[in-house]
């Protein structure tokens, strides 16, 4: 009997360490488990859910890119379709000081003036170096941007050869001129040649790199 | 007999405590595999975090970027397109609604009253206003694009001259009415012209007492140059 009694009792202490290293045991990984793994699944599907959204986020910028590209695109092609719709303008930008390309127009329609029999004015026939064009210096712009520079025609001559400078002037190839005013005065003395005031606007070309800039 | 039990005793304690010491042992190495298990599965979150965020803050940097470099591009780039719209839209209106003047001075030279004395004094085409006829051109005051507006706008046409009655004032009056008909090309351009006699200003020649020259005005002033083409 003794001997059942003092094994019991050792058997006693052995399960009781037992199920103290089970309890020690099975806390370490458990607490492992919720401790740090459950809070760093949790912090690792918020960056997973922000990069998604990032994701989403980016999918949207780069239609927004697309649309921004191909608004990039219509301005290049309405630049191009503009240079042709402006072939027909005279350059004279800021960066051509001398105007180049206005004189000539200018002095194309002196040409034409001179071919078409327009004589100056008797009051300044006697200035030096009077011509019946000449620039009145004065640009007039328009709502968007266009300018024109506005030319006297003053002369006396035949109203056929008039009209026959005017129609050329108007249908120039080379630059678009656009009449404002005209005042005929008929010759007082009934001769043929009467006198012509003509304000006209020559279309200067616009700098279209740098429209809308 | 009694040591004979005590050997027994000591073989079975000893026994007893090898069960017990394996046991603990044996729990405690499953514990630590299963802690090590779950040791490496933290290991994995965490070394799938820091990628994670380093993908994060990589496209952070990439939409922070592209908006940045979107904020600047589309306004500018509405901007331009805008711009060389109406551009376009102005330079179309300059090519297509540019007035032309010498279809008018045609018909004047084309379109005479039968009588050979008659003769126009002034002719005379400028801005059409509101307020009729030759009025002033808009101001500065008004508005800054008013000049460029209205050279692209509406024109009159006023013409003075004498000319010579003869038979009765009514019917130079109507051979006057039959000129305007046939003006074709000024009526498409600056509308129906209108001739007006001023009897009461008729001249006589000293050396022809009996001729009478009466001043007259045509007027035109609903003009709307558009060509409608681009040449």
């Amino acid at each position: 009997m003794a001997d059942s009694g003092s094994g019991s009792g050792d058997w006693t202490a052995g399960i009781v360490a037992i199920v103290a290293a089970l309890l020690l045991g099975g806390g370490i990984p458990i607490g492992l488990y919720f401790g740090l793994y459950t809070p760093k699944v949790a912090e690792r599907e918020a960056a997973q859910a922000k990069l998604s959204t990032l994701n989403t986020e980016m999918e949207i910028l780069l239609a927004e890119a697309d649309t921004v590209r191909k608004l990039e695109e219509d301005g290049d092609q309405m630049a191009e379709r503009l240079e042709v719709l402006e072939a027909r303008f005279v350059v004279a930008d800021a960066s051509d000081k001398d105007k180049k390309e206005l004189k000539v127009a200018a002095s194309t329609l002196q040409t034409l003036a001179d071919r078409h029999d327009l004589r100056l004015l008797r009051k300044r026939e006697s200035q030096a170096g009077a011509t019946t064009v000449f620039p009145a210096n004065d640009d007039l712009v328009f709502e968007n941007g266009l300018t024109a520079m506005k030319y006297y025609v003053e002369a006396q001559a035949e109203f056929h050869d008039f009209g026959r400078f005017l129609t050329e002037v108007e249908t120039l190839s080379s630059a678009v001129v656009i009449p404002d005013t005209l005042r005929c005065i008929g010759d007082n003395n009934g001769g043929k040649r009467h006198l012509f005031q003509l304000t006209v606007y020559i279309v200067v070309r616009r700098d279209i790199d740098n429209i809308g800039r | 007999m009694f040591e004979l039990n005590l050997i027994k005793d000591k073989a079975k304690a000893r026994q007893r405590r090898r069960v017990i010491f394996l046991s603990i042992v044996s729990i405690l190495f499953l514990s630590g595999l299963v802690a090590i298990f779950v040791g490496s599965l933290f290991w994995r979150e965490t070394t799938e975090l820091a990628k994670v965020n380093d993908a994060v803050a990589a496209r952070e940097a990439e939409r922070a970027a592209l908006d940045a470099d979107l904020n600047i591009r589309e306004p500018k780039a509405k901007k331009r397109r805008n711009a060389l719209i109406d551009a376009w839209n102005e330079d179309m209106a300059v090519l297509t609604d540019r007035p032309y003047f010498n279809p008018l001075l045609e018909d004047i030279a084309d379109n005479t009253p039968q009588t050979p004395d008659f003769w126009y004094k002034l002719i005379t085409i400028s801005v059409h206003t509101a307020q009729g006829g030759s009025g002033p051109r808009g101001t500065a005051g008004e508005d800054e694009f008013a000049q460029s507006k209205e050279l692209l706008n509406t024109r009159s046409l006023l013409a003075d001259g004498y000319i010579k009655i003869e038979g009765s004032d009514i019917l130079t009056e109507s051979e006057l009415a039959q000129v305007a008909t046939s003006m074709s090309e000024l009526r498409n351009l600056v509308g129906e012209p209108t001739f007006t006699l001023d009897v009461s200003n008729e001249i006589t020649p000293p050396n022809a007492p009996e001729d009478r020259y009466v001043p007259f005005t045509m007027r035109a002033a609903q003009t709307q140059f558009s060509s409608g083409v681009i040449e």
